[in-house]
């Protein structure tokens, strides 16, 4: 799955992540112009895009780049042809570090992460579904004592 | 492990901040190039 697929994805989930009390938050390495076009190309204007052209969230949560050949495993390559036949357009510009990967991340309100899957290619996310079954599955203390306090 | 402390611009220029991730859970995506 190419990453403007997989954004379509997550923006037909957002209702229900949104439902669940989550918010989402997309990190681009390009820089914030560039990041609103396909923000709303794509419908995302309900998740917080966040520009890190430095990358320092990247390396900070040691973001994978690829092993060589990446390019030829067999679901990379399916993604890429699944892409193409749904006439998605590459997001690659010059300029774009093609070797650096992705992360799906899942932070609870107190600012842990619950849940942390570095990409091990193009093709390697968590679906949506999985993303928001572990949000659903998070009782931090900052949400107990919230209820705590309510009662 | 808590999440990295930033200091970034969202896609309309404001500054946001790990703090901004407070207070409710955040699904957060780091991209490749989706545009």
């Amino acid at each position: 799955m190419v990453c403007r697929s997989y954004l379509r994805r997550v923006a037909e989930a957002l209702p229900e992540l949104e439902a669940a009390g989550a918010r989402f938050v997309v990190v681009t390495p390009q820089a914030a112009a560039r990041a609103a076009v396909w923000r709303d190309e794509l419908a995302l204007s309900a998740a917080l895009v966040v520009a890190d052209p430095e990358r320092t969230l990247y390396e900070a949560l040691a973001a994978r780049r690829p092993a060589p050949f990446w390019l030829l495993r067999p679901r990379v390559v399916m993604a890429g042809v699944r892409a193409l036949l749904a006439r998605e357009r590459t997001g690659w510009r010059s300029g774009d570090d093609p070797l650096q990967l992705g992360a799906d991340v899942v932070v609870d309100g107190d600012g842990r992460i619950a849940y942390l899957h570095l990409a091990s290619d193009a093709s390697d996310r968590v679906s949506p579904e999985e993303l928001l079954e572990v949000v659903r599955q998070l009782d931090s203390p900052g949400e107990r004592r919230l209820r705590e306090e309510a009662r | 492990m808590r999440f990295p402390a930033f200091q970034l611009e969202d896609a309309d220029g404001r500054r946001v901040s790990e703090r901004d991730l407070l207070g409710h859970p955040a699904v957060v995506y780091l991209t490749r190039h989706p545009g």
